[in-house]
């Protein structure tokens, strides 16, 4: 526990953060696609800064003095610190796939300890502090209790690593196919975390993404009931090398497995 | 039949599907046959379109019922009443229903639809296809390292894609492909996809402009229920071929 933190309290004020994000994202959708082919980038740049400003508002006046680290502007990344994905899955938003996520998640002493991932465009809100539960909408949920036959993983393509990584990647991607029943790859892997807290997938895999990827929703899904690691099984090492293994506790055992077996 | 009539009752085939897939919630919703890879609702939802096929002189074409309906009739209509059926079942918001009509010249016209979303697209034969009032066309990527590639299964070695989809309905993902959404899609396992997997999203791409074919290059306009085609569909003809090329099993 994290005793000098008023955690329902900043629960509440990521909540808030992320819907406001969430208006922005909602907001821009659509008219985004026609201006990829005039001017590649810049039109989604708007919209994820403005998401991010948003974000950024709320927590500045809910939480004044912790700092945040933003996927688009930086920032300070303290012992005590928010981590912000203002528009996770910008390829989708590009082409009008409305799997996209808002993820705001504080991180103290090296693990996340409140956790909002919202899904705007699909209607879903998803958070989670540190002892307290894991919710969706306001419901509790639950990691799957699937065995590895019957079970699909999500993952991602580790396109921010260098090519170098696929040599470790793709074996692992080949042999999930052959364990488990199937696999997704939505494009959003603070939804690929939520979907796993929810059992709607029942776990997840991908190598170097960025903390503000992954704290809040490893945190749904450790608070789902589900476990967090690296590659190699580290509890904490993911939050900072984005090599991040979640799921049930028999998926993610079975996830390592297949790793260590690649 | 004309094609708005088909289309007409293909709505009404959509709405009976929609009907009774939202009357299936919690374990009812994800229950399963004794059929591999079936589940109660791919059962349910057929019996719910098959009724509304059944009122219009067609032969039905059903990945769960097989071949139905009047011998000679001049238009066949091949339907998945769930393509995505795992999704449905876990309330994966890629799912949908997928009826293609057949008649004596070939395609004619088809209607996809994603159950979860309620986005419907229409093609007809020579007229384009639609979602709404939005034409679709495909985008213009010529280049593997541009593309964003909807997967089934999984190619080895992995391509030089800029990045990829495994989103688990094939009709869903060849609209994707017509809409711009998707550069492309390819299926790495052989011979596994039946014609009302593809035959609906087949016309779409076909209309909106964008390139499908059979891995081995056999026909894909066929209505037998045995038959089994690999897909690769992309926005561009070089970039199907980049794309098929990439994906070849060595």
């Amino acid at each position: 526990m994290t005793p000098s933190l008023d955690l329902d309290a900043l629960l509440g004020v990521a909540i808030t953060a992320a819907e406001a994000g969430g208006r922005v994202v909602s907001d821009s959708f659509g008219a985004a696609r026609g201006v990829e082919a005039k001017g590649p980038g810049d039109w989604v740049s708007e919209a994820d800064v403005a998401s991010e400003r948003a974000v950024r508002g709320v927590l500045a006046q809910g939480a004044p003095r912790i700092p945040v680290f933003g996927e688009e502007e930086g920032g300070e990344r303290g012992e005590v610190g928010w981590f912000v994905d203002p528009l996770d899955g910008t390829t989708n938003f590009l082409r009008g796939f409305p799997v996209v996520g808002v993820s705001v998640g504080l991180v103290a002493s090296g693990r996340p300890v409140v956790g909002v991932v919202s899904s705007p465009l699909l209607g879903s809100l998803y958070n989670a502090r540190e002892g307290g539960g894991a919710f969706r909408n306001g419901r509790a949920v639950r990691v799957g209790e699937r065995p590895p036959v019957e079970s699909i993983c999500a993952t991602g393509f580790p396109f921010r690593a260098t090519r170098g990584r696929m040599s470790e990647y793709a074996p692992v991607l080949e042999q999930v196919l052959r364990t488990f029943e199937d696999l997704r790859r939505p494009g959003a892997a603070s939804l690929d975390l939520a979907w796993s807290a929810d059992g709607t997938f029942d776990g997840f895999f991908e190598l170097s993404l960025g903390t503000w990827d992954v704290a809040a929703g490893a945190l749904l899904v450790r608070e789902a009931g589900g476990i967090v690691t690296d590659w190699h099984g580290d509890a904490d090492a993911w939050l900072w090398s984005g090599d991040i293994v979640a799921g049930s506790p028999g998926v993610h055992e079975q996830l390592l497995e297949v790793i260590r077996g690649a | 039949m004309s094609h708005d009539e088909l289309l007409a009752l293909f709505a009404g085939a959509a709405g009976a599907q929609h009907d009774v897939i939202a009357a299936l919630t919690g374990q009812a919703r994800r229950e399963r046959t004794m059929r591999p890879g079936q589940y109660a609702l791919d059962v349910a939802a057929d019996a719910a379109v098959r009724v509304v096929l059944a009122r219009a002189e067609v032969r039905v074409v059903s990945e769960e019922s097989g071949t139905t309906g009047p011998e000679h009739a001049a238009v066949v209509v091949v339907v998945d009443p769930v393509d995505g059926s795992t999704n449905c079942a876990r309330e994966i918001p890629y799912w949908g229903i997928s009826l293609c009509a057949i008649d004596a010249d070939g395609l004619l016209c088809a209607l996809v639809e994603n159950g979860a979303t309620g986005e419907r697209s229409t093609a007809i034969r020579g007229m384009g296809a639609w979602q709404g009032t939005a034409r679709l066309t495909p985008s213009t990527n010529q280049r593997l390292e541009d593309a964003v590639v909807a997967v089934s299964g999984s190619p080895h070695p992995v391509p030089r894609w800029r990045q990829y989809r495994a989103l688990g309905s094939t009709a869903l993902a060849l609209c994707d492909v017509a809409a711009g959404r998707l550069d492309a899609f390819v299926d790495c396992v052989p011979d596994a996809e039946g014609p009302w997997d593809y035959l609906g999203g087949l016309l779409v791409c076909r209309e909106a402009g964008a390139h499908v074919v059979d891995r081995l290059d056999r026909e894909l306009v066929v209505c037998d229920p045995t038959a089994r085609r690999q897909v690769v569909a992309a926005a561009t003809p070089e970039l199907l071929e980049a794309v098929r090329a990439s994906t070849e099993t060595p």
